[in-house]
């Protein structure tokens, strides 16, 4: 969601990104952008590549915006006192 | 696998799987733009079906946010067990037949099969009750139990014909084609189960002479036929069955030398295991005692059967009940057979055990692989 929240992406190259940090195959993120388009978090469009060939791109959707602040916000949240933990152990 | 195998692959299974039809363009459109992707980046087609995973795995991960139509056919189901409940009411009230009415009932799993499964791969299940059909009808009306048994015959070889057609499903049809002729001509002359056996000799002849080709197939299966013209020869001739089997041992040595017939000698160790070895000397020794004793080598041949089955045991103990059976059955349909007048009618229901006991001592459990949706469900929570 926060990849495509900063461009629009077509599929192989949301794996793309992704796969550069996390170990993650193409078999698992497919289904995940299908669920989120199935719940209205992204839409999707389609646009000529420079190949001809027509790609269909993920863009987020208000709701998905609103969607991802919420996670985000549970995470640092998360992130947070899981950090204050490793520090009152130190 | 090419893209387009690939894709015609994960079409077939989404198809199998009633995945609607707009859905199975969409994800078939996805996948074409992914997997020419991974191509014009440089991977080769393996590498790409073990990124994007078998069709199967793909519908697998996808099912649970696909929309499936089962209702159609479910509802027509639904809809065969009221029709078959009535048939069978006005059958037995109206005809008067309580005997027969029971049969509409087959409506209902026959309807199943027929709208579950597509082309020649209904076929097995099909002819399970078509068989259970034609025999109780005919068994009934007609009181011809035997051979009308023979029909059930048609299941395995309705199973063959269900695979992929080639060569092999004559080898897999002819066992159960010349058991259907070997008894059907037996039980108008009854002398032809003595003498009518050699006709199982053309399962080999025919595999020799199917491809694939090796050296010597067409020269054992001259032997083979020879072998089994010479022992119909002095059977009839001299009247003398028993030796004549003796004729047999050529064409037994020919295929051991030709490699046709390989021994994987003494795999399970069976042969180091003294007590074994013991145990089947005994049963040798108890045949002999027996055979001379009584001069009845017609019966006592029975005794060398437990030699295998020892080894059975010694290797799987009582686990697989059902290696035993072919054993069992074959020396229970033999017995009854000879002790019985008409035992032989009956006798060969013995070999019902061994599908029974398979189904019943089945405890090998599948190990089903964790399916991928548990991971993508982990990701998104």
């Amino acid at each position: 969601m926060k990849v495509i929240s900063k461009e629009d992406m077509y599929g192989f190259e949301v794996i793309k990104t992704l796969s550069n940090v996390l170990d993650i195959n193409e078999n698992t993120i497919y289904p995940i952008l299908r669920r989120l388009t199935n719940q209205g978090i992204f839409v999707t469009y389609e646009k000529e590549s420079d190949k001809g060939a027509n790609r269909k791109y993920y863009q987020i959707t208000k709701k998905g915006l609103n969607q991802l602040n919420l996670y985000l916000d549970e995470w640092n949240l998360f992130i947070k006192n899981v950090n204050k933990i490793l520090g009152d152990e130190k | 696998m090419k893209k387009n195998e690939y894709l015609k692959k994960l079409e077939e299974t989404l198809n199998e799987a009633r995945v609607d039809k707009l859905e199975i363009k969409s994800v078939i459109g996805d996948y074409n733009e992914l997997y020419q992707d991974l191509l014009d980046n440089g991977y080769n087609e393996s590498e790409i079906i073990s990124k994007l995973g078998s069709p199967k795995n793909v519908y697998q991960s996808l099912k649970r946010d696909l929309t499936h139509h089962f209702i159609a056919k479910d509802k027509i189901v639904g809809v065969m067990v009221f029709v078959s409940i009535i048939i069978f009411f006005l059958i037995g009230y109206l005809g008067n037949a309580w005997e027969y009415s029971w049969i509409a009932m087959l409506i209902i799993p026959i309807s199943a099969i027929v709208l579950n499964t597509k082309g020649r791969q209904m076929l097995p299940g099909l002819m399970v009750f078509v068989s259970v059909i034609i025999y109780y009808v005919i068994g009934i009306r007609f009181d011809i139990w035997h051979p009308t048994w023979l029909i059930f015959l048609s299941i395995p070889i309705a199973g063959v014909l269900s695979g992929k057609i080639s060569y092999q499903t004559i080898i897999g049809i002819l066992p159960f084609g010349l058991l259907i002729i070997y008894f059907l001509i037996a039980y108008y002359n009854q002398s032809f189960y003595l003498y009518g056996w050699p006709i199982f000799l053309l399962i080999p002849i025919i595999s020799l002479l199917l491809p694939p080709f090796k050296r010597y197939d067409i020269l054992l299966s001259l032997v083979i036929t020879l072998s089994g013209i010479i022992y119909l020869i002095i059977g009839f001739n001299l009247n003398e069955w028993r030796y004549s089997l003796w004729i047999f041992i050529i064409p037994i040595i020919l295929s051991i030398f030709t490699g046709h017939v390989t021994f994987v000698f003494d795999e399970y160790k069976i042969l180091k295991n003294k007590k074994i070895i013991g145990m089947m000397i005994i049963t040798v020794l108890i045949y002999l005692i027996a055979s001379f004793s009584f001069g009845r080598w017609d019966i006592t041949w029975l005794i060398l059967l437990f030699i295998p089955m020892i080894g059975i045991y010694h290797v799987y103990k009582f686990n697989y009940l059902v290696a035993y059976m072919p054993f069992v059955s074959l020396i229970l349909y033999y017995i009854f057979g000879i002790i019985f007048q008409d035992g032989f009618m009956w006798s060969w229901l013995f070999f019902l055990s061994i599908p029974i006991f398979g189904i019943i001592g089945n405890h090998k459990f599948i190990e089903v692989k964790k399916n991928e949706e548990d991971e993508i469900n982990e990701i998104i929570e």
